[in-house]
């Protein structure tokens, strides 16, 4: 029987969750098979890591259900769930440096061929910026947040969210230039 | 060499974004076009950005991941877990029914294979014998029976037909000889010659040939004008309830086991469910169930077990105070018990234990109409039998059911 919730707005989720309704536990679970995923990618993609990421998705979803206790209007739960995992995540690298498993290497070693060499490339690349570049860049092109998005989410200014996108993407760039002058010339060959 | 100031490059990002207004986009867009240099960085932007945005890399969160959350929130798993299929919900109901209906079959024709139902009708006479045994030689003891039949103190004469001949003894002990021809149904009919009517012993006698005469010796330890038992005939359904039930269930919903580093969540506990046919709603022979099932966080729904208390004859039965089961459950999506309708197949076996061990199977299929009250109303159809291992009492009770569950 499939969910008669799937019909259902973010916003009118969540405020199925505060009503403490019959529905309630079924709406956070459709809430959460529709943002796990992407939260997951994200947080995944943020700290490097498949275990961490599972433990900053979980909670996540743990202090969504808890902040439901609020009468709070949620007119963004996209953002809101972000924010919430960006925030995790932010603090889960303060705590230690990420590390790779062994899984998460040869993850990224098996799916290497020469169709998605760039993005590889562009991954590799992404890990040596600072990690407010970082995430910055991750929001905006991974999740495609616009720029007031992200400043809400990271809680940071405008200009600072501008300033850090194109110095990240300009340092991305910079490290992928000799890549793409090569690979510019070998299409001009052909 | 790259004369590009910071600006541009901000403007050549902000552009690609779509951070820039109508007029800032026109603006840096005839700038791009009449500067090379811009126009080779926002290709290569433009690149890098096609390769995340055909990035297909799938990030699929850990399916336990989903459970821990719900079980740090106290939420049933039920709510959580996904349809066991990736079938849709029609096609998974239709396979439910369908697979209900199989094994209501298979079920319908063990039964009538078990059992000689072509009569349609019951032995309701049959009463339940507490204790018997057999002894040696034959000889079978009945004692303290319940009320049946009366064989006056005094016999006399000797049988014509089935009964060769029937001695009585001082102390009430009954020695009889009988010859039973051709009965192969293995009742013995002995003649009352008192009282000129036969009466019928169902008691399982074994014979070595039906078609020789055979003699057995029986006691009975019988008063004047006590009764005496009419023992049972095997294969005989001696209880059919048929028609409408009840079925009304109070649950208790979401508590959880670890066992073993595996964790078990108990959807939920039946604290009480009664059942009762049309004809006895006031009357009684209903059972109290206190259910419980288990479901593993990897095989949601599948398997029920718990202990139950079971009164078959409204009348506390202390021989079976409990019985333990299991049985197999689908129900194809798992939602909220209550929150939302569902369809439900069963099967269950359930075995009394107690003095006088029975066991039961029941088999069915329910479907709930919820969501939008706080009492569903459930209907279905279920079919049990029920038996005793010495073959006393057997009870077929089939038919619709409706009713409802309240949960906490």
């Amino acid at each position: 029987m499939g969910s008669k919730l799937d019909k259902y707005s973010d916003p009118e989720l969540f405020e199925l969750i505060q009503s403490r309704d019959k529905l309630a536990d079924s709406a956070f679970s459709e809430l959460y098979d529709r943002h796990s995923p992407r939260v997951f990618a994200y947080c995944r993609r943020f700290l490097g890591n498949k275990e961490e990421a599972q433990d900053v998705l979980q909670e996540t979803f743990i202090r969504l259900y808890k902040s439901s206790n609020s009468d709070r209007e949620m007119t963004n739960v996209p953002a809101f769930i972000l924010t919430i995992a960006r925030n995790l995540c932010v603090n889960s690298q303060k705590k230690k440096k990420p590390l790779v498993s062994f899984e998460d290497y040869m993850f990224v070693r098996e799916n290497k061929n020469d169709d998605n060499e760039l993005l590889d490339l562009i991954k590799m690349a992404m890990e040596t910026l600072p990690e407010d570049y970082k995430e910055v860049f991750i929001l905006r092109e991974y999740e495609g947040l616009s720029y007031q998005d992200i400043a809400d989410i990271t809680d940071t200014s405008l200009t600072n969210v501008k300033v850090r996108i194109y110095r990240a993407k300009q340092k991305i760039k910079d490290i992928l230039e000799p890549y793409l002058v090569d690979l510019n010339k070998h299409e001009k060959d052909e | 060499m790259n004369n590009l100031t910071n600006n541009d490059f901000e403007l050549i990002t902000q552009l690609l974004d779509g951070e820039l207004s109508s007029e800032q986009a026109a603006e840096v867009t005839k700038m791009i076009e009449s500067n090379p240099e811009m126009q080779a960085e926002m290709d290569r932007l433009t690149e890098i950005s096609a390769a995340i945005r055909n990035d297909d890399e799938q990030f699929v969160p850990p399916k336990k991941a989903k459970d821990n959350v719900f079980l740090a929130l106290g939420i049933p798993l039920a709510v959580s877990a996904p349809s066991l299929t990736s079938m849709s919900s029609e096609i998974a109901n239709l396979i439910s029914i369908g697979a209900a209906f199989t094994a209501s079959l298979l079920t319908f024709t063990m039964f009538y294979s078990l059992n000689d139902v072509d009569t349609n009708k019951a032995n309701t006479n049959v009463p339940i014998v507490s204790s018997y045994h057999k002894a040696e030689n034959n000889n079978i003891i009945i004692e303290n029976e319940p009320k049946s039949i009366e064989i006056e103190d005094n016999f006399v004469g000797t049988s014509n037909q089935n009964i060769s001949s029937i001695n009585s003894n001082p102390d009430r002990a009954v020695n009889r000889s009988i010859t039973s021809a051709n009965n192969s149904n293995n009742t013995i009919q002995e003649r009352d010659l008192t009282n000129s009517r036969y009466v019928a012993i169902n008691e399982s006698i074994e014979r070595e040939n039906t078609s020789s005469s055979k003699s057995e010796s029986i006691a009975l330890n019988t008063n004047s004008k006590k009764e005496l038992t009419t023992a049972w005939e095997a294969n005989i359904i001696t209880t059919r309830k048929t028609g409408l039930q009840t079925n009304n269930s109070i649950f208790l919903e979401g508590n959880k086991l670890n066992s073993n580093g595996v964790v078990y969540t108990r959807d939920y506990l039946t604290i009480i469910r009664t059942k009762a046919s049309s004809g006895n709603f006031n009357t009684g022979l209903f059972d109290v169930s206190f259910l419980t099932n288990y479901f593993t966080t990897d095989v949601r729904g599948i398997i029920s077990a718990g202990i139950s208390w079971y009164d078959q004859n409204s009348n506390p039965d202390l021989r079976n105070p409990v019985f333990v089961g299991g049985g197999i459950e689908y129900t194809p999506t798992f939602t909220s018990l209550l929150a939302n309708g569902y369809f439900d197949s069963f099967i269950n076996g359930q075995l009394f234990l107690g003095s006088n061990p029975s066991y039961k199977m029941e088999i069915g299929l329910s479907t709930t109409f919820g969501g939008m009250t706080n009492f569903p109303i459930v209907i279905g159809y279920s079919r049990n039998y029920i038996r005793d291992y010495q073959f006393i009492r057997q009870e077929l009770n089939e038919g619709l059911f409706v009713g409802t569950e309240i949960s906490f």
